[in-house]
């Protein structure tokens, strides 16, 4: 039978230092993994448990795999003293990723077989709206880099972070403008030598227009949700159209343990990419703010 | 099968390899029962509750998942296997084996252990006070059971016997008894799920900030006694240990959403950080989300919980609280 707990071991072939609590690992596994953006892996080393990291690297059948993991806890720690040449184990990918939620049924006929989907609109949105606020940043990566030379889309970013040394993936800035993504970055507190916005994530919707036709995904400390979906709701953007990343404490990854049930849903198992109209019937609104 | 029949049963499941398990009174304090390691001929049926539930049969409070280290390439995972006979589980306590069998279905560990246990049923129903949804025995509800054997007393000496599975019928005629098939025909009985069930359910909002929760946040001390004691809690967490020479166990192990750190993330944050929110994420567990993923009540009214809560909680007096109007959602 098919154990889910088994986890496989994974070579780190580079360990980059990101911001000073960050690092970004790439690792390389023997047979290629398919996972769709937005969902996570469990990693572990033998003796440090387990935890749910994100992938921020381009989605697909991969053998290699990148993951940003900042220093909180035993795990991170452990993790992080880690270097080029040693493994660490994972398992995965669980959940569901970004455009499961948000690809909509093309014609009236198909009948909605999941509660997420809206009766209102089978209009499939052309563009995305991408808002991260700190390491939010992290699972957004995946979506960027997919849509990066597809035509069709149109991708804007609101980028927001406590202070310029703790913006990630700063040599992608350069490759995403050149492929057309607006990029909007902003800072809370700002050092010698920044030039760009200085303000909460919010006051970027002040300052450019948010972008239309599109869907947008969120990815962001409670407190930043509180004030981000008034300004999406404001710029036109329905409950539907919104997603967001949850984050919970995991221990199996798959729906059992109870750790990361919201309401009625499993955070690894029916997340952690779920609707603002999921989170308001889960009704765990007022949890979250 | 006679009461003398049923002593030689019980002597041919031990012959056949099968470690018996049975409720037997305590030695220590009267009135207690305890589900033990029995002798065949100490085998007895009755119509009290044991303390504990049957529950650690099915999911044990720790299991080794696997041994790897960070030198190995590959891990390694024997699941143990012995044989044990659930004898005398009543019909209340064997509610929670339907549930389990849902939660664990693509558990290989679960499946596993599952394969090597007889369950054998009985229908003496304990007190009215551990009998919480009056559950009366009647052969109807036994196609909604999942059991190998199941035992109907008829009368002081003799039992009607019952198989639920192809294992009861093969012990059965191995042993050499008349018995009848009940095929599982799906936990939700044909007239729907229990109208009782559904109202609870929507009465259970994820809402902890009703007053109903705020007053039990107050009396409850997180002790999580409830969690132990309770069929249907199988919450657990997966942990590491490290041995001298460097090999690691990761096993699994049973926890309680009532423990400080069951909700939190990385950086500290804990979701359930009062104990409203805690004592609302047990009951919505059981009354609302098990409802609404299994069409299964998440609780099956043994009453343990109110037995040994030290705050005196009383799980019935709290329903009756959710299905009528004092429960005002503030939203």
């Amino acid at each position: 039978m098919l154990n889910f707990y088994k986890t496989t071991k994974a070579k780190i072939i580079s360990v980059k230092q990101e911001t000073d609590t960050i690092k970004l690992f790439k690792i390389k596994v023997v047979q290629p993994i398919n996972f769709k953006s937005g969902q996570f892996f469990l990693l572990s080393y033998p003796g440090f448990g387990e935890g749910p990291f994100a992938p921020c690297s381009i989605p697909g059948e991969q053998k290699e795999m990148e993951f940003a993991v900042r220093q909180v806890g035993n795990l991170t720690n452990k993790l992080q003293q880690l270097d080029e040449g040693g493994s660490l184990w994972l398992r995965g990918p669980y959940g569901h990723g970004w455009f499961d939620k948000s690809v909509k049924r093309k014609t009236q006929s198909e009948k909605p077989t999941n509660d997420f989907d809206s009766d209102s609109d089978a209009h499939t949105k052309s563009n995305l709206l991408l808002v991260a606020g700190g390491m939010g940043i992290v699972p957004l990566r995946p979506v960027i880099l997919e849509k990066l030379n597809d035509k069709n889309t149109k991708i804007q970013v609101f980028y927001g972070a406590k202070n310029p040394q703790e913006l990630l993936f700063k040599n992608d800035y350069d490759d995403w403008k050149k492929a057309d993504v607006d990029l909007q970055l902003t800072v809370d507190q700002k050092l010698p030598n920044w030039l760009g916005n200085v303000g909460i994530i919010t006051t970027l919707f002040d300052k450019v227009k948010p972008i239309t036709d599109a869907y947008c995904f969120v990815v962001g400390p409670p407190i930043m949700l509180k004030f981000v979906i008034p300004k999406l709701t404001e710029a036109g953007f329905q409950d539907e159209d919104i997603f967001v990343s949850l984050e919970r404490r995991m221990h199996c990854g798959l729906g059992v343990c109870q750790h990361c049930a919201v309401g009625s849903k499993y955070v690894c198992h029916d997340g952690p990419i779920f609707s603002w109209q999921e989170i308001k019937q889960m009704g765990t609104v007022a949890e979250m703010m | 099968m006679t009461l003398d029949q049923f002593k030689e049963f019980v002597v041919f499941l031990h012959k056949k390899d099968y470690q018996i398990f049975n409720p037997q009174a305590s030695k220590k304090q009267e009135g207690v029962f305890l589900i033990k390691k029995i002798n065949p001929e100490k085998a007895i049926l009755i119509n009290q509750l044991p303390f504990y539930s049957w529950k650690k049969f099915f999911v044990p409070t720790k299991e080794k998942l696997f041994e790897f280290s960070c030198d190995c390439h590959d891990i390694s995972c024997r699941i143990p296997e012995n044989k044990s006979a659930l004898l005398g589980i009543n019909l209340i306590d064997l509610k929670a084996v339907v549930l389990y069998d849902q939660v664990f279905e693509k558990d290989p560990y679960y499946q596993r252990r599952r394969q090597n246990l007889l369950i054998i049923g009985h229908n003496l129903l304990p007190q009215i006070s551990e009998n919480l949804f009056e559950e009366k025995y009647e052969e109807d509800i036994l196609e909604h059971l999942k059991f190998d054997i199941f035992l109907a007393q008829i009368d002081k000496n003799s039992f009607k016997v019952f198989s639920g599975s192809p294992l009861g019928q093969k012990i059965l005629n191995g042993f050499g008894t008349d018995y009848e098939h009940i095929e599982f025909s799906g936990p939700v009985q044909e007239a729907g799920p229990d109208s009782r069930m559904v109202k609870i359910r929507d009465q259970m909002k994820n809402n902890f900030q009703a007053e109903i929760w705020q007053e039990l946040g107050r009396r409850c001390i997180e002790c999580g006694r409830c969690s132990f004691v309770c069929p249907t809690c199988f919450c657990f967490s997966c942990q590491d240990t490290t041995r001298l020479d460097q090999t690691v166990k990761r096993q699994r192990v049973w926890d309680s959403c009532y423990f400080d750190d069951f909700s939190e993330i990385a950086g500290g944050h804990r979701f359930l950080d009062t104990t409203a929110k805690k004592i609302h994420f047990w009951y919505y567990h059981k009354f609302a989300r098990i409802p609404y993923q299994f069409s299964l009540l998440g609780c099956v009214g043994c009453g343990r919980c109110s037995q040994v809560c030290p705050a005196g909680i009383n799980l019935a007096q709290v329903l009756n609280d959710i299905t009528s109007s004092i429960i005002t959602n503030k939203d």
